[in-house]
């Protein structure tokens, strides 16, 4: 059943044979929010939003995207959902623009509709000089941002976007940051992130998860967690938090 | 045919067709690599045939009687004679001081020999001063020419004491041969019609073979390149079915698999024909033992066999990490091919050990060689069992990739090869 709140996720939890990643994982994200993930290396970011994209099963609890289970109606959740993993390639034989033309034709209703969706993502991703060019020519900034294009473009209700702008230069990643935000406020995209970029989750995410050993250790507005812990930044929230957890 | 399966399937076919290891490796090269090998076997074999008949035979001829000239004129007919008149122990520094290929020694009283009813000796030295086939081309040539004398003077010589006709006393049986081939009678001597079906019978398993590897590398490398090239997570998140993304897979490698069977056959037969003409062969008009039918039935088996050799790629590729060690993984599995196909190639399977064919009966792969033997010998019943069989396996295996694309094994599955026992490894991010 669909719902207005975009994501629910309830008690999760996800071993690897001894490796608890997720304990007992909660939160919820409203429509049109961006919700940021972060947390050191191995804290469970990327086994959430895998499981959020149905790649991978939770061991137990929920895990809801517009009201669809992940699990029992992952097909629902997938076509409302795009997914950018962190380290997303393409198809190196194909073209850019044949590469955004298989991905919009997943999600088009007709040929018109498939076309805007590849106009828009050639001017997402800024290659409109190259889009013909086989994706093997292109360098990764390049590469990430034909990705993070195809991921935008189709226009889903659920952006799951791990790591959005690593690997690009400083003003292509303020490109891509403004990009989301406009998908956001014109489109009212929901967005959840993961990223190890704190100043980026600080001017782009409406509220913070921060997650530690698989556990929500600290969550709201990025203002008011820095408020709480009084600190300059969420660089410090998270030097904070993740040494005393 | 579901929508997405059409995008799904022209992804899968350009990334393969456009990916140079593949057009060039599996493709290209094999359609290319036969010709030019035929084309270099035909051309060095004609330089050899040619350099077999410019090599003159030095004679030294001790006797000059009628019988020996029969042999002289013999040799002149098959190619050059280089008449020596020197000492019989000057004659083989002189042969060879001359470059003769051979020398052939007449002794004295060779004639009187054979008419006092006594058997002549002669001599032949051939030289293998360069070796190769070339030699070996004019050893045959003068073995040729010799056997033709020895007929001549044996007619003679019956000639010098019957009156019964020489022919008939060296030749006294009319022989009309005919082989019964699945119940039909055909004019063909048995020994050409046994070459043919033994060259049927090898050939066939050999193309099969290069097929199944061809169809097993190509889905191998469509499913590990999407992990080393990272798309996979992309690809299972997007509204599209897992069945259907396997599916994908099967058909876009089976075709681009049959585009490099297409080019492997094709090299193979315009090879063989070079081959042919090479050596001249000469093969019996009607000597067809695989009908149009047989061929399609042949097709339906080797189809069968495809679908189960890229279900069983596929899913040992879900466990590789990378191209190479998908490859790597894969041709683990042509044991399973090559060894059914090689022992079936020589030997019935009948004849082999209790437990041998009981082991052999069980591998899938067999059933490909013994539809093939099954469909040469019209035993239709059988081969549909073979094809049966080789179907049941396909179906159970593409059940279980089907459930190991539809679970998270397909991002988190690996193998790992080590001296401890093989484990399967699940990455944490």
């Amino acid at each position: 059943m669909a719902s207005e709140q975009a994501v629910f996720v309830v008690k999760l939890t996800k071993s690897y044979g001894k490796i608890r990643a997720l304990r007992e994982l909660s939160f919820k994200i409203e429509k049109g929010e961006i919700y940021g993930l972060i947390g050191p290396n191995g804290a469970g970011k990327t086994t959430t939003l895998r499981i959020l994209a149905t790649l991978i099963r939770p061991d137990s609890g929920e895990a809801r995207v517009f009201g669809y289970d992940v699990v029992k109606n992952a097909h629902r959740v997938r076509a409302i959902i795009s997914y950018l993993p962190e380290e997303a390639g393409a198809y190196r034989n194909l073209s850019g623009l044949e590469y955004l033309k298989f991905m919009a034709s997943f999600y088009a209703t007709d040929e018109s509709n498939l076309q805007e969706m590849v106009e828009e993502g050639i001017s997402i991703s800024g290659l409109e000089g190259r889009i013909r060019d086989k994706v093997k020519t292109y360098s990764q900034g390049m590469k990430r941002r034909l990705a993070l294009a195809r991921t935008l473009m189709v226009q889903p209700k659920l952006a799951i976007l791990d790591e959005p702008t690593s690997g690009l230069d400083v003003i292509h990643a303020h490109h891509v940051r403004s990009v989301i935000r406009r998908y956001v406020e014109d489109r009212g995209l929901t967005v959840l992130l993961s990223s190890h970029n704190m100043l980026e989750v600080e001017t782009l995410c409406d509220r913070v998860g921060l997650l530690h050993k698989g556990n929500l250790v600290e969550e709201g507005p990025p203002e008011e967690i820095k408020r709480k812990h009084r600190a300059a930044n969420l660089e410090e929230v998270f030097v904070e938090v993740t040494a005393i957890a | 045919m579901p929508k997405v399966l059409a995008p799904l399937l022209k992804k899968e076919i350009l990334d393969l067709l456009r990916d140079p290891k593949i057009l060039i490796g599996m493709i290209v090269l094999p359609a290319v690599l036969y010709p030019v090998m035929g084309a270099a076997m035909r051309a060095s074999m004609t330089a050899a045939g040619r350099a077999a008949l410019q090599l003159p035979v030095a004679v030294l001829d001790l006797d000059r009687s009628f019988e020996s000239e029969i042999i002289v004129s013999s040799l002149s007919e098959s190619g050059e004679v280089i008449t020596l008149e020197v000492e019989s122990d000057k004659a083989l520094d002189k042969a060879l001081e001359m470059e003769a290929g051979a020398l052939v020694v007449i002794p004295e009283g060779f004639g009187e020999c054979l008419r006092a009813g006594k058997r002549s000796p002669i001599e032949i030295h051939v030289f293998f001063e360069s070796g190769g086939f070339s030699t070996q081309m004019f050893a045959g040539r003068l073995e040729s020419a010799i056997e033709s004398a020895s007929k001549i003077i044996s007619a003679y010589l019956v000639s010098l004491t019957s009156d019964i006709d020489p022919e008939v006393i060296l030749n006294p049986l009319e022989l009309d041969y005919s082989s019964v081939f699945r119940g039909e009678v055909l004019d063909v001597p048995p020994q050409a019609l046994a070459g043919a079906l033994m060259g049927q019978m090898t050939t066939t398993p050999i193309v099969a073979m290069l097929v199944l590897m061809f169809a097993m590398q190509i889905a191998a490398t469509s499913v590990a390149v999407e992990k080393e090239e990272r798309t996979l997570e992309t690809l299972l998140t997007l509204p599209a079915s897992r069945r259907n993304i396997l599916l994908a897979k099967l058909v876009g490698s089976a075709f681009v698999a049959s585009l490099g069977s297409v080019g492997v056959m094709a090299g193979l037969w315009y090879y063989l024909k070079m081959m042919n003409v090479a050596f001249e062969s000469q093969p019996f008009e009607g000597l067809v033992t695989i009908s149009s039918k047989d061929l399609a039935l042949l097709a339906v088996a080797l189809m069968a066999a495809n679908m189960l050799a890229l279900t069983l790629a596929i899913i040992l590729a879900v466990f590789a990490e990378n191209v190479r060690s998908a490859q790597a993984l894969v041709g683990n599995l042509y044991i399973l091919i090559f060894i059914p196909a090689f022992m079936l190639m020589f030997a019935d399977i009948e004849t082999l050990p209790v437990a041998a064919k009981y082991v052999l009966i069980a591998v899938p792969f067999t059933h490909l060689a013994l539809a093939t033997q099954h469909i040469t010998w019209g035993e239709y019943a059988m081969y549909a069992v073979n094809v049966l069989y080789l179907f049941v396996w396909s179906a159970a295996s593409m059940l279980l990739a089907d459930r190991i694309f539809s679970s998270e094994k397909i991002l988190t599955a690996r193998i790992r090869w080590g001296w401890k026992r093989r484990t399967i490894r699940n990455e944490i991010k």
